[in-house]
């Protein structure tokens, strides 16, 4: 065992967290004047769309652990690019065997359509494929504009199809757009869905672990500067514990996600238990650290001007996207009272 | 990142599996056992591993031990709780004192405490906490007097666990009232002179214990460190204590999960979709402590010091049991609380228990400044 980074995955880290250094300020722009794609968007598909995708489908090498750091750097600076959207839909179309190499090299976009309006999770789709026609509702789906395609997530298998048809939905988080779609459409192409649907979840888990860290951060920042009493506010425990409780729970949450993403990797018996309990625990707390920014920020945490709201949007707009986090609580803990490995 | 076992720690683990079946054989589950019967075990128990050279597995073999990684310890006491083996009576030694002396003894001090920890000869205690200095242990006043030939030491410890079974003790007493880190020093204490009282804990057991210290001799080559440099020692037994955690917390947060399991299904409520959910939240946590505890270790391999993110599993791993028990004794309802059931006085014997959890160790109030100041980066705040 050596469960540690590898200076691969440092470097991934290190130059996405420079690279999104102004994601902050782009998720606001989203917010004004409506979703823009970061002016590295190009670049991001390009470079790194080759990350986690596996050597069965294209890949060099790199797993689905790099591929979370580098969603989680990116989730850190709330830089409201699709690239986690198209990482996921990259995951499912590989696991179905299809071929995902204009979409891995950045040449197509694509979206990741999953949950459903009327399912709390992912296990049992109501979206079909029959008689050569894929039909169903999806909702959430991620980045609507500007997609070639959306994958397309069925009962046992995971299609491609055109993305023509989606709908804008106005989203919490304008930096996060939504759209919904209802589908009756020939195939591009399909195959059994495999782990597809685990690998998705693994790295929207590696989202809200960034979005919980950069929120804790900015709270961590602030509390250390913001003087009441005669002295910095983060110097009460009062304060100062609500940002632990923030940091103990992402811990918690990333920890699993690394676990997580190695277990699917690896394609272990109890990968799907593992993504259960880390995509319930980053949904949790990343909208606890978002809540508790905005508590430690006092008034101007209540206000739009100041940055805590980019977090909470963000953080509770995407809380739900593959299912949500008490459905992947309930999930978990029928696994584990049945006696199965967990 | 891996989390698999090497071909190396796989063939271990094979190794410390195929002993502890053999040598648990006669062991009875230490469930439910009373107080008495349970450290009947743990002593045998430790003989045992004494016996068998399971004792300082990452002691370095001059000194005796094994000479092994700290993941084959880990390795080593999965595989014992998996199985229910009892708790060692000597664990404060051989994860605390020895490693302690190791890294602070001299060679007569090595040569002289090692063996008789390895062999199970000395049972050792932590003599720390005082009534007034639980939080703030450097403010503790225990003091000792200089004498011919060593020192005099009076006063009062608490929350001594296994002290009644002890035959030494890591003893701090201040032997310079004037300064207060500096002024403290670390003896290696015979416990023959010392006064043990028990307490009885809120579930009735009496595992933790008072001392009474009155002119208690320590001669000189039983200062461990300089004279007023005992806090740095302190720190090092600090640091192994909050190291063997890693090693040891995970096992019963999954053990406490397993008993909510077995309470569930025997109350038919495995399909319950609310049980399901609180299980599920709860399971979340422990393998979290788990995963924690296995990459605090492999940074512990990589030769890197175990990091103040060793608070998280403590608050964590105490969070957990105390939630998992609360609800073991909830979903027995009516009958959760009549204790002339003896299920029903186990799952509230291991409620009662847990409270200790958010306390001993370093309190959560304690590990969380210690991760507002050291993680987060914040001011003191106390």
């Amino acid at each position: 065992m050596s469960a540690i980074f590898t200076s691969e995955q440092l470097e991934i880290e290190q130059t996405l967290l420079a690279l999104g250094e102004r994601g902050p300020a782009l998720a606001r722009a989203g917010h004004e004047q409506g979703w823009q794609a970061p002016p590295f968007e190009q670049r991001l598909l390009e470079d790194y769309g080759i990350v986690g995708v596996p050597e069965s489908a294209g890949g060099v090498g790199s797993g689905l652990v790099d591929l979370a750091v580098a969603v989680e750097a990116l989730g850190r600076r709330l830089v409201p690019t699709r690239y986690v959207a198209q990482a996921a839909a990259v995951q499912l179309a590989a696991a179905a065997g299809l071929d995902v190499a204009d979409a891995a090299a950045g040449r197509v976009r694509w979206s990741p359509a999953v949950d459903e309006p009327d399912r709390d999770g992912y296990d049992d789709p109501s979206t079909t494929l029959s008689g050569g026609r894929v039909r169903g509702e999806k909702t959430l789906v991620a980045f609507p504009e500007g997609a070639d395609a959306l994958v397309v997530s069925l009962a046992g298998s995971t299609a491609l199809v055109s993305a023509e048809g989606v709908g804008n939905r106005r989203s919490l988080d304008p930096s996060r757009p939504y759209g919904s779609v209802s589908l009756d459409a020939e195939p591009l192409a399909a195959g059994p869905a495999g782990d597809g649907l685990l690998r998705g979840a693994v790295l929207v888990a590696a989202d809200l672990c960034g979005v919980a860290r950069g929120a804790i951060e900015l709270g961590a920042s602030y509390a250390g500067e913001r003087r009441q009493f005669g002295q910095p506010i983060g110097a009460f425990q009062g304060v100062a514990f609500q940002l632990v409780e923030a940091f103990v729970g992402l811990k918690a949450a990333w920890d699993l996600t690394l676990y997580a993403a190695w277990a699917v990797n690896e394609g272990e018996p109890d990968a799907a238990a593992h993504v259960h309990a880390a995509k319930a625990r980053a949904g949790e707390a990343a909208v606890f650290a978002a809540e508790r920014t905005i508590q430690v920020h006092g008034g101007m945490g209540i206000t739009a001007e100041a940055d805590p709201q980019l977090y909470l949007r963000r953080a509770l707009a995407t809380e739900p996207w593959f299912g949500a986090s008490a459905w992947h609580r309930r999930r978990l803990g029928l696994i584990r009272l049945a006696g199965a490995a967990a | 990142m891996d989390f698999h076992d090497s071909p190396e720690n796989a063939e271990f683990r094979g190794q410390v599996g195929a002993w502890l079946d053999g040598a648990l054989a006669d062991v009875p589950s230490q469930d439910g056992l009373p107080q008495e019967e349970r450290e009947h075990w743990s002593r045998l128990w430790q003989q045992r591993l004494s016996d068998g050279g399971w004792t300082g597995l990452s002691w370095p073999v001059e000194f005796g031990g094994r000479g092994l990684d700290p993941l084959s310890q880990a390795i080593f006491n999965e595989e014992a709780e998996r199985r229910g083996a009892p708790y060692a009576l000597n664990g404060v030694g051989s994860m605390l004192a020895g490693p302690t002396i190791l890294a602070h003894g001299t060679d007569e001090q090595k040569a002289r405490f090692l063996p008789a920890i390895l062999e199970s000869r000395d049972y050792w205690c932590q003599g720390f906490s005082e009534p007034g200095s639980g939080s703030d242990l450097a403010s503790l006043r225990t003091a000792a007097r200089k004498v011919d030939g060593g020192w005099l030491i009076s006063g009062e410890k608490v929350w001594t666990s296994n002290a009644h079974n002890a035959t030494r003790c890591m003893l701090l007493a201040r032997t310079d009232p004037a300064s207060k880190h500096e002024g403290i020093t670390y003896f290696l204490a015979d416990m023959r002179d010392v006064k043990v009282q028990p307490l009885v804990m809120l579930n009735g057991d009496t595992e933790f214990n008072q001392m009474f210290l009155d002119d208690v001799f320590v001669a000189d080559e039983d200062v461990l460190g300089p004279v007023g440099g005992g806090w740095k020692v302190t720190l090092t037994t600090l640091a192994y204590e909050r190291a063997s955690m890693a090693l040891n917390l995970w096992v019963w947060a999954r053990q406490a999960v397993d008993r909510l399991v077995v309470v569930a299904a025997a109350r038919g409520l495995s399909q319950d979709p609310a049980v399901a959910e609180a299980v599920g939240s709860l399971e979340a946590d422990a393998e979290a402590v788990r995963i924690g505890s296995l990459r605090m270790m492999s940074e512990m391999q990589a030769g890197k010091a175990p990091g103040p993110e060793t608070s998280v599993m403590k608050l964590l791993w105490a969070g957990v049991v105390q939630a998992t028990n609360r609800l073991a004794v909830r979903l027995q309802g009516s009958e959760g609380v009549l204790v002339d059931d003896p299920a029903a006085a186990f799952r509230l014997h291991h409620y009662l228990r847990a409270r200790a959890h958010t306390i001993e160790g370093g309190t959560d109030e304690v590990q969380k400044s210690i991760l507002a100041e050291r993680v987060l980066g914040l001011p003191r705040s106390r």
